[in-house]
């Protein structure tokens, strides 16, 4: 993670009575710039676009022996810079969309679509995040340390492939259709997540520290679901095939220590798995943690 | 009065090629030079003048359109026109809304639209969806091919009694729709794939009469002909799409000799079949075929790579696509006359199939001698979507352009092909014929595509740039029926087109034991059936020869 | 007091859809909608009787409601889809899809000392004052009858068009041919108009015409919503003023077929016309559906009774198989009536998929699989595969159970896979006369069936985001124009607790649960009956509407025609 020079302190007036769209509130967007130009960024309220400072309190601060920004916008390496927003950003949709680089931090729940598309950087919401937050990721890390809501990391309407890339991490938990038709990537909620997480899997990992809700790993083609916490009744057509203790598992406890979020599981502990789901061809992995 | 000055006009239908002259409109027609007259003028100087593009075979309004456009959301989201004072907002690539249509055509210099393939039932929806697309001109053709009334008068044993009652269902068929043209799309296929039958050649007895596709291509061919009806047979022929099927074209082409027929995206039924089972390219010998019956018209269906959606009342080969795609697929059954079906597609060049695909398209546009008798199309969207006609158009004029184009193929493309040998390059001229002029003499359409006295004032005029893609990707200005439409890169008057449709003798009947069998087995009463008066405000109507 | 606990499902009765046609704030109609249908069991440990009242609260409200013995399982309660029943839920709770649990609300019930339920009582809380019925149309006195024949009754998605209606001085006296939903409608068209009037003050319809147009001008995030008893010219012209307005526009499959619609869109959907089904079906499963108590003609027109081109014995050679939760009309001219456990739709359709194809299964041959012994499915996927055109019919008990589109997705997948071996498809029942009008007329000109938001000037979909409830229960939008759909009765009550706090604006034929508070009321012209226009059938064919008498005043059509001059002008 590149060290960070500035950061853009974005604080919340009033919270809006309509929707806003706010995917110019990105690292890439905000660095380089000084608080004039970043208070001009637009930001479409209901239907209204308007600006950052008609919403905002805007400050950018250096790290010490830094340059300043400038007027105009310098192209400075959107990698060293933090970009914080405060307040109740429930109505704030779009937070930190495609964003690939930098590291944005969120003191307060986000809206729909946070960090959907995002490719690189981190996202940290310090509070709930609404539906669709992560959707198609395809790198970074997106930190959710509430609850997010449904379609969490999950794919848009009529779209085949989901999250393509990157790291989920939720604190608290995750609606339904957690991870639906990713194709790579790992996603750990250390709650509970609602109905088909992991909805027709192409591949990629999912691990529930919680209870998971029900049709765990419907329709998913390949890939591995990780559920720590006993099993619901899975579908028909997933089929048990032994009790054994993955390496996969302590590789992705070791992983996820590292990032501050170990599940209070054994590294070791043993697994039920359960091949499914045969009607997609049988190739996908539910891992059902083992009581005994 | 208009006057759109300094421009090198082309109008092949009057033998004009790039001559520097004016052309003058008054009340939405061409009209000859006044004497001495102060109106407001169009400095076409530096540009090309050509009359208004007629698309004759695209899939723009209806049913399975707009199936097509509900299951594929993802069409939509990256490509979309904003609500502006003068245009409605919009989306779609491959599929695009209705008046997002429009407005894409009109940004191509189109002034006149057919939409490619209606069945009679859902044709109130079409013309809901037409009167949708704003500016152009348009029409649609009623699809007859898998009719079971059609089939059942075909059964007859009685040729004259046969004869006489195919006309009189034809008539009443298109008057019912408010269709411009007969419509054949895999004949008796359509109806074999409801009763599970996989495999329907030219002479197949289909079910429940034992007609065979043949007797259907000829039953319509000559019932079209005896009507008098301005566009001939627009025909989808079976087996489109798989190896081989160049003797199944080739043999309906035979079977056709001597009628005036037009072969529909000739591309897909144009392939060789190799040893191992694969796609070579046939056109050198459709194009001989085609090139010996000056009776013959045909569009290309020129694949472009990137997304496609393929729609057709071809239920069965869309069947057969999907187990290939494994990905949506549509089917609607219409019952007692045809079917459809929708599969999302992606054309790739390193993909060998569509690499062959694509070289047979081109072959057949430049092996067929004729622009007179070959138009381009894309077979919207099956093929491609149409705003790829400017792409294509450089293909055709420009040889290196064409050859960069070659050497981005999958790498064995050329030993089942032969567009690598082929060196003619369109002229601007003839690509005015088959885009313009050609299509609007095909379909009988007197005062379109051409800038005689008397004829639409539906104008093109382009700017000559660089190449020929940049030319024709942003027209100068579009005029249609008089009116600018097009200017400086937007959309200046978004008005209403004229449905175009056919004069037939009014208040044809069905004849009465296939009106019992309609009242019987349809689930809409006959009352209900036909297409009102208020779909077709503003209707045209063409005259039969 | 003994309290029990168990699934609440809403469903439609060929009494609430006769009564709503006749008066939505009539008595009859309300007391349809207040009776809950319980097992004499659960009834005994509750101790009442048929007739006697209970309360039945959910974790987003409560009613009174009278109960009913039933021919129904165990722990599952029954009440029509209404207002009633709305109390209990709420347009929050929708996992993020825009539809409510309608098909498996937790709730408990207790014996309630009310002697019956409070029917003005709750009729006033949920419908505000009712307005004075006016707008008896003018009579031509000429005494002539005409008889129109071949008419498209508009009630429902099967869009009968071969009703007869006589026509007396301008009234409608009787109708033929239709079904009693149908008939009562259209009898019924031309009594009860609303009064045009503004915040509850009667005015002129250039008035209300004038205030719709302001109210809709100085929202920053606007509603347009209904269009499905709507004419497509009519939806054409809602969608219009969305653009204009840079709102979002909704319609009721957003919380009813909608999720079928959805699933269209990962997998597709194989499926065929009526007509088809008439003449070539020898296998029909009606599934999550009751076609003889909400498209009660459906039988005898399309699916059951026909005798088709290639179906000569009609009834007799076709195979009609019900899965359903409960007995009901539908299931009992059934061949065979398999009954599930609520909830269970996802895995019926997995196993059946994996039965088709003989694909793995994980459990043994003695496991149920939704409450229903394996043995059973195998026959019924057997015969799946060998019938000769197969055809199953799927209603809300599919879309609006557990896992909402995520059933239609399996079930779309599963026919997919079946025409590997003959043909065989699904149709949706649709419910209203023109919602399948509505989401083809969005289609063709927004791209996207519903939920369609126009903040950015060009169409964005997104349901659960841009779904009608959605919008409500975040308390996003800040106006409302609704059209030919009745949200008063018809969605959740913090939903309509909502709309009754920010302005609306109203377009409708008769006095109903919303008339009563919307901000802007404006009388139409019913469609159909008083304007002409173009329906769609469930099976997506194009039907034109007549008109068969004149009404004094405007229909849909041009009473928003004048509403986007005013936008577009003022």
């Amino acid at each position: 993670m590149d060290a960070v020079t500035t950061t853009v302190t974005l604080s919340l007036k009033e919270v809006p009575p309509v929707p806003v769209e706010a995917e110019s509130l990105i690292p890439e967007q905000v660095a380089g710039k000084d608080e004039a130009h970043i208070g001009r960024l637009p930001l479409l309220v209901g239907k209204v676009p308007e600006t950052v400072a008609d919403w905002f309190h805007v400050s950018v601060s250096q790290t010490a022996g830094t340059a300043e920004g400038t007027a105009e916008g310098t192209a400075e390496d959107a990698g060293h810079t933090a970009l914080v927003l405060r307040g109740d950003l429930t109505r704030f949709k779009r937070l930190g969309e495609g964003m690939s680089c930098g590291r944005m931090v969120v003191d307060g729940p986000s809206g729909f679509h946070t960090g959907a598309r995002m490719s690189g950087g981190s996202l940290i919401i310090n509070g709930d995040a609404g539906d669709f937050s992560g959707a198609h990721m395809r790198g970074g890390l997106l930190v959710i340390r509430g609850n997010v809501g449904h379609y969490a990391a999950a794919a848009y309407r009529g779209e085949t492939k989901g999250m393509r890339g990157g790291t989920l991490i939720v604190a608290g938990s995750a609606g339904q259709m957690l991870g639906a038709r990713m194709r790579r990537g790992l996603i750990c909620v250390l709650g509970d997540t609602g109905d088909v997480t992991g909805f027709n899997m192409k591949a990629g990992t999912i691990i529930v520290t919680g209870t998971s809700g029900a049709r765990v790993g419907a329709r998913m083609v390949r890939g591995t679901v990780v559920l720590l916490s006993g099993a619901p009744a899975l579908l028909p057509t997933f089929s048990y095939d032994c009790t054994y203790q993955p390496v996969i598992w302590t590789l992705l406890h070791r992983y996820l220590a590292q990032q501050g979020f170990a599940p209070v599981v054994d590294p070791w502990t043993r697994f039920r798995h359960y091949s499914g789901d045969a009607n997609e061809g049988g190739r996908g992995e539910v891992l059902v943690r083992d009581p005994s | 009065m208009l006057r759109i000055a300094h421009g090198r006009v082309y109008d092949p239908q009057h033998g004009v090629g790039g001559e520097i002259r004016d052309v003058w409109i008054q009340e939405g027609k061409v009209v000859a030079p006044p004497a001495m007259v102060d109106a407001p003028t169009i400095d076409a100087s530096g540009c090309a003048v050509m009359p208004g593009g007629v698309e004759i075979h695209s899939h723009v309004a209806g049913a399975k359109v707009n199936t097509g456009r509900s299951i594929c959301p993802e069409d939509h989201t990256d490509h979309f026109r904003l609500h502006t004072d003068v245009t409605r907002a919009g989306c779609g690539y491959t599929i695009p809304t209705t008046f997002m249509t429009g407005y894409e055509y009109v940004r191509l210099g189109y002034t006149t639209l057919f939409e490619a393939a209606v069945p009679p039932l859902t044709a109130r929806h079409a013309h809901e969806e037409l009167r949708d697309i704003p500016i152009v001109d348009t029409g649609c053709y009623t699809v007859m091919g898998n009719n079971y009334l059609v089939l059942k008068v075909l059964s007859d044993p009685d040729e004259a009694r046969r004869r006489e009652r195919m006309r009189e269902l034809v008539a009443w068929l298109l008057q019912a729709t408010r269709g411009y043209a007969v419509k054949i799309v895999n004949p008796g296929g359509v109806e074999n794939w409801k009763w599970n039958q996989d495999v329907t050649d030219l002479d197949t007895a289909v079910p429940p009469f034992g007609v065979t596709p043949r007797q259907i291509v000829s039953g319509l061919a000559q019932a079209v002909e005896e009507l008098g009806l301005p566009h001939s047979i627009h025909l989808h022929a079976n087996h489109l799409g798989e190896p081989g099927n160049v003797d199944t074209t080739l043999a309906t082409m035979h079977a056709l000799a001597g009628h005036r027929v037009h072969f529909t995206h000739l591309q897909f039924h144009s392939y060789d079949i190799t040893q191992r089972g694969g796609y070579a390219s046939a056109a050198s010998r459709i194009a001989e075929c085609v090139n010996a019956h000056p009776e013959f018209t045909c569009d290309v269906g020129q694949l472009v790579f990137g997304p496609a959606t393929t729609m057709t009342s071809d239920a069965p080969m869309e069947f057969r696509l999907h187990h290939l795609q494994k990905q949506k697929w549509v089917n609607v059954d219409v019952e007692m006359e045809t079917g459809s079906g929708i599969v999302p597609m992606v054309y790739r060049p390193h993909t060998l199939v569509n690499a062959v695909q694509w070289c047979v398209g081109l072959e057949l546009m430049l092996l067929i001698r004729d622009p007179w008798r070959v138009f381009l199309t894309t077979d919207h969207p099956n093929a491609g979507p149409f705003v790829a006609y400017p792409l294509l158009i450089r293909l055709l004029m420009d040889l290196d352009f064409r050859r960069s184009w070659l050497d981005r193929l999958h790498p064995q493309a050329r030993q089942y092909t032969c567009l690598h040998e082929l060196t003619r390059e369109y002229t601007l001229e003839e690509i005015v014929i088959v885009t313009r002029a050609g299509p609007a003499r095909a379909l009988g359409l007197p005062r379109k595509g051409q800038l005689g006295v008397g004829a639409d004032a539906d104008v093109a005029v382009f700017r000559l740039q660089q190449d020929w893609q940049s030319t024709f990707s942003n027209p100068a200005c579009v005029v249609k029926g008089g009116k600018v439409v097009w200017r400086d890169g937007e959309v200046v008057d978004s008005g209403a087109g004229r449905a175009l449709g056919i004069d037939l003798a009014a208040g044809r009947q069905l004849a009465p034991d296939l009106a019992e069998c309609f009242e019987r087995y349809s689930t809409v009463k006959l009352e209900n059936y036909a297409v009102e008066d208020e779909y077709v405000p503003d209707l045209e109507l063409v005259a039969c020869r | 007091m003994v309290a029990l606990s168990g699934l609440l499902v809403t469903v439609r009765s060929a009494k609430q859809g006769a009564e709503m046609m006749v008066n939505k704030l009539g008595a009859e109609y309300w007391r349809e909608v207040s009776t809950l249908r319980m097992h004499s069991e659960d009834m005994h440990q509750l101790a009442v009787s048929t007739g006697q009242t209970v309360r039945i609260a959910s974790s987003h409200g409560e009613a009174v409601v009278s109960c009913q013995e039933a021919d129904v399982p165990r722990g599952v309660f029954f009440l029509p889809l209404g207002p009633v029943a709305n109390q209990l839920f709420s347009g929050a709770h929708t996992d993020g899809t825009g539809v409510p649990d309608w098909k498996r609300l937790p709730v408990t019930i207790e014996r309630c000392e009310t002697l019956a339920p409070a029917l003005p009582e709750v009729s006033a809380a949920v419908a505000g004052a009712a307005r004075a019925a006016t707008g008896e149309s003018a009579t031509t006195g000429t005494g002539e009858t005409v008889v129109h024949s071949n008419v498209v009754c508009t009630f429902c998605g099967c869009l009968c068009d071969d009703l007869e209606v006589e026509v007396r001085d301008n009234r409608i006296c009787k109708v033929k041919k239709a079904c009693l939903i149908g008939r009562n409608k259209i009898m019924h068209a031309q009594s009860n108009a609303p009064v045009p009037s503004v915040a509850g003050r009667a005015v002129t319809i250039t008035e209300s015409v004038s205030e719709a147009a302001r109210i809709l001008r100085e929202a920053r995030f606007p509603l347009v919503y209904g269009l499905s008893s709507a004419t497509t010219e009519a939806q054409r012209l809602l969608i219009e003023i969305a653009e204009i307005v840079g709102g979002t526009i909704d319609n009721p499959s957003s919380y009813c077929h909608g999720p079928g619609v959805m699933a269209r869109q990962q997998v597709g959907l194989a499926t065929c016309t009526l007509g088809e089904v008439k003449n070539r079906a020898d296998l029909i499963i009606f599934w999550g559906c009751n076609p003889l108590e909400a498209h009660m003609r459906h039988l005898s027109r399309y699916s059951s009774q026909p005798r088709g081109l290639f179906t000569p014995e009609g009834r007799k050679g076709r195979r009609i198989v019900a899965i359903d939760i409960r007995p009901t009309p539908t299931t009992k001219a059934a061949d065979q009536f398999i009954q599930v456990e609520p909830g269970t739709t996802f895995e019926t359709a997995t196993l059946l998929r994996a039965l088709v194809r003989g694909v793995r299964l994980g459990i043994g041959d003695d496991a149920l699989v939704a409450g229903v012994p394996l043995p059973i499915w195998r026959e019924l996927a057997a015969a799946i595969r060998s019938c000769k055109y197969g055809v199953i019919f799927f209603g809300l008990g599919v879309t609006q159970c557990r896992g909402r589109d995520l059933n239609p997705e399996q079930i779309g997948v599963l026919v997919r896979e079946v025409n590997d071996y003959t043909r065989f498809y699904a149709i949706p029942m649709r419910g209203h006369g023109n919602v399948a009008g509505a989401n083809q007329v969005m289609c063709w000109q927004t791209g996207f069936p519903l939920a369609v938001n126009f903040s950015r000037r060009y169409p964005r979909y997104n349901p659960g985001e841009f779904s009608i409830l959605g919008h409500l229960a975040r308390r996003e939008v800040d106006a409302a124009l609704i059209v030919a759909t009745d949200p008063g009765a018809h969605l959740p009550q913090d939903s309509v607790q909502y709309l009754r706090e920010i302005p609306t604006i109203y377009l409708e034929p008769h006095n109903n649960t919303t008339t009563g508070w919307a901000t802007v009321v404006i009388p139409v012209a019913p469609a159909g009956i008083a304007a002409a226009g173009t329906m769609y059938r469930m099976d997506n064919i194009p039907l034109r509407a007549k008109k068969l008498v004149h009404s004094p005043y405007p229909s849909d059509e041009e009473a928003l025609r004048a509403i986007k001059e005013r936008l577009l002008h003022a």
